[in-house]
């Protein structure tokens, strides 16, 4: 039968390979696209009572309260959509294993420890300084995935993944201000953001080489929720503010925001399983992009700066170098 | 208790030279068979990411009557590395 000659089989067989590495790719993006939709929304919430509070709260605790119901909304969408696609079970078969317990520290390192040394890091080095340093997470989950997970990246990947990264860091540029008496300590604590959030990509991975990329991100959503409410709130003075947004209208907000969260980081986790931990990472710092795009849609008088532009020209080129040629992704690992 | 899915059929390409799709659905049928996440799509989806890790790999691939690729899985040195984090019971 002329179908099953050699060539054609291996036309067919590429064919399909390609199939899942584009797939990858395209989940890398949306994860990127609603991503910062969800800064957004979340910003919106983080706006309104009671994050903003008053003289007593400390600058993190409305924003370290957010994040909490954000990844508790997260993982609560997330095992829903689990339960309806019949995979509830490998909840707790996969935390029985050493990958889930693997994706568990991948959670520890990407939700509590990288999003409070952000938050601080803000409050002690100001914005400008700290969303420069953490803006440099795919680098560095990409330098760990060539060692830990002997990923392959090639010379125009780098350069694409550097540019997203310079396209993020011009598209949130804050000029630099104000007194900071621990801006050295705001430095650190922004690069151990940094460093969490990479080690959470390579970790994570790590993890769904044997598990379920859709249960893995349950797992993740519904650790880092309870970390921050049992060990981080508590410290931060932020239980108060948790509990009293459940009665104000900001709680749709975060609702949605968490929906988007949990979508986001559906696709994000799927695209480090298919597309590698670089690439996936380039995708999903584009978020900054995308916020701005959002942010000029949604919020009213939202002014479209020249350095937004300039960002924004920055991380598409980024991301074309990125995708581009998606034959690469074949073969993610050299093993 | 049952392993993940993606972990058990890691296992069982361990277990056996090798398995195609549908023997492998045959294979997790008894463990697996009842749940929502038991299909076809899946267990595709499952071993073509194995496989773009490097965890498997194919020893051959043919087309069916229906004029659809099946493939015979084999796991890697590297998979089998993998086997390491199996808990105790299934080691």
């Amino acid at each position: 039968m002329a179908l099953n000659t050699e060539k054609n089989v291996q036309v067919m067989q590429t064919a399909q390979e390609l199939g899942h590495a584009k797939k990858g790719l395209i989940y890398g993006v949306i994860s990127g696209a609603t991503w910062g939709l969800d800064g957004v929304i979340l910003g919106m919430a983080l706006a309104m009572a009671p994050f903003t509070g008053g003289a007593t709260l400390s600058l993190y605790a409305g924003s370290l309260a957010g994040a909490a119901m954000h990844d508790g909304f997260a993982g609560f969408w997330l095992f829903f959509y689990n339960l309806f696609t019949g995979r509830a079970p490998e909840y707790l078969r996969t935390l029985r294993t050493r990958p889930g317990k693997i994706v568990v520290l991948a959670a520890l390192f990407g939700g509590p420890i990288a999003m409070s040394g952000y938050l601080l890091g803000i409050n002690m080095a100001g914005a400008s300084y700290a969303l420069a340093i953490t803006a440099m997470y795919p680098a560095v989950g990409a330098i760990m995935a060539v060692f830990i997970l002997k990923e392959k990246i090639i010379p125009r990947v780098w350069a694409g993944i550097i540019l997203c990264i310079g396209g993020a860091v011009v598209v949130g540029y804050v000029p630099p201000g104000g007194d900071f008496p621990n801006f050295y300590l705001g430095l650190a604590f922004s690069l151990l953001a940094t460093l969490g959030w990479g080690m959470e990509g390579v970790l994570s991975t790590y993890g769904m080489d044997m598990a379920d990329p859709d249960i893995a991100i349950g797992i993740r959503e519904a650790t880092s929720f309870f970390v921050y409410l049992i060990g981080i709130l508590p410290i931060a003075s932020g239980v108060v503010i948790f509990w009293d947004a459940f009665t104000e209208a900001s709680v749709y907000y975060v609702a949605v925001a968490g929906a988007l969260g949990a979508l986001s980081y559906v696709c994000w986790y799927r695209a480090l399983n298919m597309t590698g931990v670089g690439r996936a990472m380039a995708l999903n710092v584009t978020y900054a992009l995308w916020a701005v795009f959002f942010s000029w849609l949604i919020i009213p008088g939202f002014e479209l700066t020249l350095t937004l532009v300039v960002g924004a020209v920055i991380i598409t080129v980024g991301t074309i170098l990125v995708t581009a040629n998606p034959k690469e992704l074949l073969k993610l690992r050299k093993v | 208790m049952k392993l993940p899915m993606r972990f058990r059929m890691l296992h069982l390409l361990s277990k056996h030279e090798t398995l195609s799709e549908i023997t492998m659905q045959e294979a997790l049928r008894p463990e697996y068979g009842t749940e929502g996440q038991f299909k076809e799509s899946s267990i595709d989806n499952h071993l073509q990411s194995m496989l773009a890790v490097g965890l498997i790999e194919i020893q051959k691939v043919s087309v069916d009557a229906n004029g659809k690729l099946t493939h015979e899985y084999k796991i890697t040195d590297y998979g089998t590395g993998r086997l390491n984090y199996l808990p105790k019971e299934w080691q």
